[in-house]
């Protein structure tokens, strides 16, 4: 088809009033933070100034845009899939951490492989590491009726404790004397660079494939049909013969497994070797970045690049004038309070 | 260590948790969760320490403290039940913005 039918030009013209909606969203969260660089004796167009210039001012400073926009696409899209079927999965951040010991494992174990084999190794074990933190919540919320906002938060917390105690212990690189770090990954086990010089690596074009992907899935598939059902109405979809238990196993599972991929991506393209805390809260953002997509997949990578200017601008402009580092992450707080009074106006 | 040492240091470890459980209860009775629970707590203790220091003057440390989490719950009770918002989301939001804000507002007010 040539030209784009009328169907679509309302589906575009939609997609365009969302996005606005939701950069309006972003720059109401950094009006009213302007108050409190206001407070702390600061100008605040200073600071916008240097937070575009932190973002977008130079190649360096853009490829680290990009580079965090990687990971958030990841979180984002698992936030996405599970949040858009009703099902609260926020434990993004355990899975990152999952699938990224899961990477790491690989990558130092199989270190000897050709890379054209252990990539695609190490891309399906991140997955289905992120994966089995999905299936626990999924299984005990349909065989015990635990809530899975409540098991996940909880899962959370094991997961990241228990990567903790394996780079204490167990995996802990014998050179690192203090920090707790891994050994490095073997050089076939690291993501390629794009663009010499810069940070934005292979992970930038798995994760707009993810998102390519799971938008087929969920409008194209039964699957897709059957989820979107299961997350209107539970007991009519099992009166119409939907196996919902199987169904919720399977989005908190897939949901968990792109989580992981993020943890994969930050570790094969960016650090090279596992660490505590190698995430600045990118599961925690997710759920930012979720909102501002409109638990769409495709508005994810809109959201992910919203959500990246906090994460790599706002954060270079609170450096450069010394406000606290917690400055971005609050706007991010914000920004999903905001959203709720905007949801409500517009009803 | 003393036995009466321990017994006492559990006294007092447990006294946050019990106050916290207590307000969570009510919540939960009827019928709702709050995970916002661990930010009320957090800018709380922000509001009625910040309050305490500059007032010399315990009660007015407590009863800013209280405020701050009437007015947090306040925004809890309105965004999952006024604008239907899943409150488990809500409740997310109110423990990052808690988190996050205190953190922010010590490190602008009292840390220097």
């Amino acid at each position: 088809m040539a030209l784009p039918n009328f169907k679509d030009r309302r589906k575009i013209s939609e997609l365009f009033r969302r996005g606005s909606i939701s950069l309006f969203i972003v720059l109401l969260a950094i009006t009213v933070g302007s108050l409190f660089i206001i407070v702390s004796g600061k100008n605040p167009l200073e600071f916008l100034v240097l937070s575009f210039k932190g973002a977008f001012g130079n190649l360096h400073a853009l490829s680290n845009f990009i580079a965090k926009m990687i990971p958030l696409t990841f979180t984002g899209l698992a936030v996405a899939i599970a949040f858009r079927n009703h099902l609260f999965n926020i434990g993004m951040e355990g899975q990152l951490y999952l699938g990224a010991l899961a990477a790491t494992w690989m990558g130092i174990t199989f270190g000897n492989l050709p890379a054209a084999l252990l990539l695609p190794l190490i891309i399906i074990c991140a997955f289905l590491a992120g994966a089995l933190g999905g299936l626990i919540p999924g299984i005990l919320k349909t065989k015990f009726n635990v809530h899975e906002a409540v098991s996940t938060l909880f899962l959370n917390y094991i997961f990241i404790l228990f990567v903790g105690f394996l780079l204490y212990g167990p995996m802990k690189d014998p050179l690192a004397q203090v920090f707790p770090l891994s050994s490095y990954i073997s050089h076939s086990a690291r993501l390629p660079v794009l663009i010499s010089g810069t940070n934005i690596h292979f992970g930038l074009i798995i994760a707009i494939g993810c998102v390519f992907i799971m938008n087929f899935i969920l409008s194209n598939t039964t699957f897709g049909y059957k989820s979107k059902a299961i997350g209107s109405n539970p007991i009519s979809s099992n009166y119409a013969g939907i196996n919902v238990s199987k169904n919720i196993i399977l989005i908190l599972a897939i949901s968990g497994g792109i989580a992981g991929l993020g943890g994969m991506s930050e570790i094969c393209g960016f650090h090279h070797r596992l660490m505590e805390g190698f995430s600045p809260g990118y599961g925690f953002l997710g759920i930012t970045v979720g909102i501002l997509g409109r638990f769409h997949p495709l508005g994810v990578i809109f959201g992910a690049f919203l959500v990246s200017f906090l994460l790599a601008g706002t954060k270079a402009a609170t450096y450069a004038l010394e406000i606290s580092a917690y400055f971005a992450y609050a706007l991010a707080a914000l920004v999903i309070l905001f959203y709720f009074i905007f949801e409500y106006l517009r009803k | 260590m003393e036995v009466t040492d321990l017994m006492g240091t559990a006294v007092r470890l447990s006294t946050p948790i019990l106050i916290a459980a207590l307000g969570e209860i009510i919540v939960e009775r009827a019928g709702m969760f709050n995970f916002g629970i661990e930010g009320i707590m957090l800018i709380a203790a922000f509001a009625s320490f910040t309050t305490a220091f500059i007032s010399n003057n315990i009660w007015l440390g407590l009863l800013a403290g209280v405020s701050s989490g009437i007015l947090l719950g306040l925004i809890f009770a309105i965004t999952a039940i006024k604008l239907k918002i899943h409150q488990g989301v809500c409740g997310i939001t109110i423990w990052f913005l808690g988190l996050y804000l205190s953190s922010l507002l010590y490190d602008l007010f009292l840390f220097h």
